[in-house]
C-alpha cells in the first residue's frame, strides 16, 4: 500500500468511525426516552 | 459515544511517543465482526421468526468469543498503555455480554431508568435488546445498565464505563502510527558540469 498522506487520512477517518461504531455497538446504554 | 474518540486525541497528544512504540495491535477485524454480528443480530429480530433472548445470547457468546480471542492475540503487548486498553475493552464487552447470556437481554435497573423519568417497572421489556429489572437481582447490579445518567438521559453499565477508556487507548494506538513524519521521496542531486 502507497503510504501517502491521503492513505493516512483515509484509514484514520475508517478507524474513528469503526471505533465510535464499536462503542455505539458493545455498550448499546440504555436511553430513557425509549 | 464520541468520548472516546475526544480521549483518543487527547491521549495522542500526551502520549504519542508510548503509543508509537506499541506492539502493532493483532485481530482487529474481531471488532469488524462483531459489528456485522450485531447488525445481523438486529436485522433478524426486526423479523418474528426467532425469539430475541436467543438472538441476543447467540450475540453475547460472539461477542464473549472475540473478546477472549483478542486478549489471546494480544497477550505479548509490550505497552503496558496499550496493553490496558485491550483488557478494559475486553472486560467491558464480555461484562455486557454477559448480563446478555444470562438474562437473554440486557438487565436496566428499573429503578434507574425511573429516576430518568421512564416508567419503567420490573420486568418489563422496552426493547428487544432490554429488560427491565429489579434492584434485588444481583446479577443485573453488577453487569447490567443500572447508572443513570441524566445528561445523557441514559442508563449504563460498569462495563460501559471500562469499555469506554478501553476503546479510546485502543484508537489512538491505531492513530499514533499515521501521525508519524511521511517518508521523504529520494531526489537526486543535480550537479553542475
Amino acid at each position: 500500500m502507497k503510504d501517502s498522506l491521503k492513505t493516512r487520512v483515509y484509514v484514520a477517518a475508517a478507524s474513528v468511525a469503526t471505533t465510535a461504531l464499536a462503542v455505539y455497538a458493545l455498550a448499546a446504554p440504555y436511553h430513557a426516552g425509549n | 459515544m464520541l468520548a472516546p474518540v475526544v480521549a483518543a486525541g487527547v491521549l495522542l497528544l500526551i502520549h504519542r511517543r508510548r503509543l508509537v512504540a506499541a506492539t502493532p495491535l493483532r485481530a482487529l477485524w474481531l471488532v469488524l465482526l462483531v459489528l456485522l454480528a450485531t447488525v445481523l443480530a438486529s436485522g433478524i429480530q426486526a423479523g418474528t421468526v426467532v425469539s430475541d433472548s436467543l438472538v441476543n445470547r447467540v450475540l453475547a457468546v460472539v461477542v464473549l468469543a472475540a473478546a477472549i480471542a483478542f486478549v489471546r492475540m494480544n497477550w505479548n503487548q509490550q505497552s503496558r498503555l496499550v496493553r490496558s486498553g485491550v483488557l478494559l475493552t475486553a472486560a467491558g464487552a464480555a461484562g455486557n455480554a454477559l448480563a446478555s447470556l444470562v438474562y437473554g437481554f440486557m438487565p436496566v435497573l428499573a429503578a434507574s431508568a425511573r429516576w430518568l423519568g421512564s416508567d419503567l417497572q420490573p420486568g418489563d421489556r422496552p426493547d428487544p435488546q432490554y429488560v427491565a429489572a429489579h434492584a434485588s437481582q444481583l446479577p443485573a447490579l453488577l453487569l447490567g445498565d443500572v447508572l443513570p445518567v441524566p445528561g445523557l438521559d441514559a442508563v449504563i453499565s460498569i462495563g460501559d464505563l471500562l469499555l469506554a477508556p478501553g476503546c479510546a487507548i485502543l484508537l489512538a494506538a491505531v492513530l499514533a502510527p499515521l501521525f508519524e513524519a511521511l517518508p521523504v521521496p529520494h531526489v537526486s542531486k543535480e550537479v553542475n558540469p
